[in-house]
């Protein structure tokens, strides 16, 4: 076993180019770059703006718990709100990674549907648009 | 969508055969006899490759590993492309490339799916022949950057079927799996090339 895995190491060693350590060190530096970018913009959220196809279909508060059936061209996706968190426990498309996907309640998050095309994206307080329509407080 | 996507695929299909076809012609024109065989070959392994690319497919398919991100995944069929790339040429890989997605599409992916795989495969194919050409990469290396390219491809369709450029809030973790899935592919691929009979796709060894 130490043996198999000092091979390995030693293979891994031979074969290795420095080229392909700086491509590694600039991915992962784009990565976390992106990472933090994307958590930078993070923040506990207010509603879930459900949009299908590129138009938006609706926007709901987090704080109310419900279920929301999205019918476009044939297909069902269902959406529930939970305990602040939004998650896609229906959907007829072929792949599943959305009804898969771990529920939602921050503004960096989204759950997609791609063959469905629905997404769900968790927007703030502060955003720009209507918030006379969906909030009473 | 789907046409228009294909179009330049079935063009390059094309054209590989031709500009295939005349350089053999021209290498072995000498030999004739020679040439035919070495041309019978490459047909049989590029197929057999084809066979095996369509089946890796096919493992990922029946086993898929999701973390609830789409795009994430091995890419096993790379394996196959890679030393396909290696060992045969820009052109073969590609050619066997298409037509694992095509098959992989009709027989279990979806066309949908397909589109994806299709703009994934060929950016990265084509960067993975960049570094491969500029020498300085290992096929680690070059698999790593063709992980990443896949992708990175994918996610561009994607923002654009959804119309939405928040798809790539997706980005770094597609990032860092499309790092890690290509390291892996890239050591097996290389391990098993190592190992390849050299004579599998020449009819002579070089040396």
């Amino acid at each position: 076993m130490n043996q198999k895995k000092n091979n390995l190491l030693s293979f891994l060693r031979e074969n290795i180019r420095r080229a392909d350590v700086l491509l590694l060190v600039l991915f992962i530096v784009i990565g976390l770059a992106m990472t933090l970018l994307t958590a930078g913009f993070s923040s506990s959220g207010q509603k879930v703006v459900i949009s299908v196809g590129g138009k938006e279909y609706g926007t709901y508060r987090l704080s109310v718990d419900r279920t929301i059936t999205i019918r476009q061209k044939g297909h069902v996706n269902k959406v529930r709100i939970r305990d602040g968190r939004v998650s896609m426990v229906y959907s007829d498309c072929r792949n599943q990674i959305c009804v898969h996907h771990h529920a939602i309640d921050k503004t960096s998050q989204q759950i997609v549907c791609l063959p469905n095309q629905v997404m769900l994206r968790i927007e703030g307080k502060d955003s720009d648009d209507t918030i006379d329509a969906v909030s009473g407080n | 969508m789907t046409p228009s996507m294909r179009s330049p695929e079935t063009d390059l299909h094309h054209r590989t055969d031709t500009k295939e076809a005349g350089r053999h012609t021209a290498r072995h024109g000498h030999q004739g006899a020679a040439g035919r065989r070495l041309r019978t070959r490459q047909i049989t392994v590029a197929a057999v490759f084809a066979v095996l690319a369509l089946l890796m497919s096919y493992l990922e398919f029946l086993i898929p590993i999701s973390i609830g991100v789409p795009g994430v995944k091995l890419g096993l069929a790379n394996l196959i492309i890679l030393i396909a790339l290696y060992e045969m040429g820009l052109r073969w890989a590609a050619l066997i490339n298409l037509v694992r997605i095509l098959l992989a599409g009709l027989l279990f992916t979806g066309v949908f799916a397909m589109l994806y795989s299709l703009a994934g495969a060929f950016i990265s194919l084509l960067l993975m022949w960049t570094l491969m050409k500029s020498g300085r990469f290992s096929m680690i290396g070059v698999s790593m950057a063709g992980g990443v390219a896949h992708n990175f491809a994918q996610l561009l369709v994607a923002a654009l079927i959804v119309e939405t450029a928040q798809m790539f809030l997706y980005f770094p973790v597609l990032l860092f799996s499309g790092i890690a899935a290509g390291i892996a592919m890239g050591i097996i691929a290389l391990i098993i090339d190592r190992r390849l009979a050299k004579t599998v796709f020449r009819s002579r060894p070089l040396s």
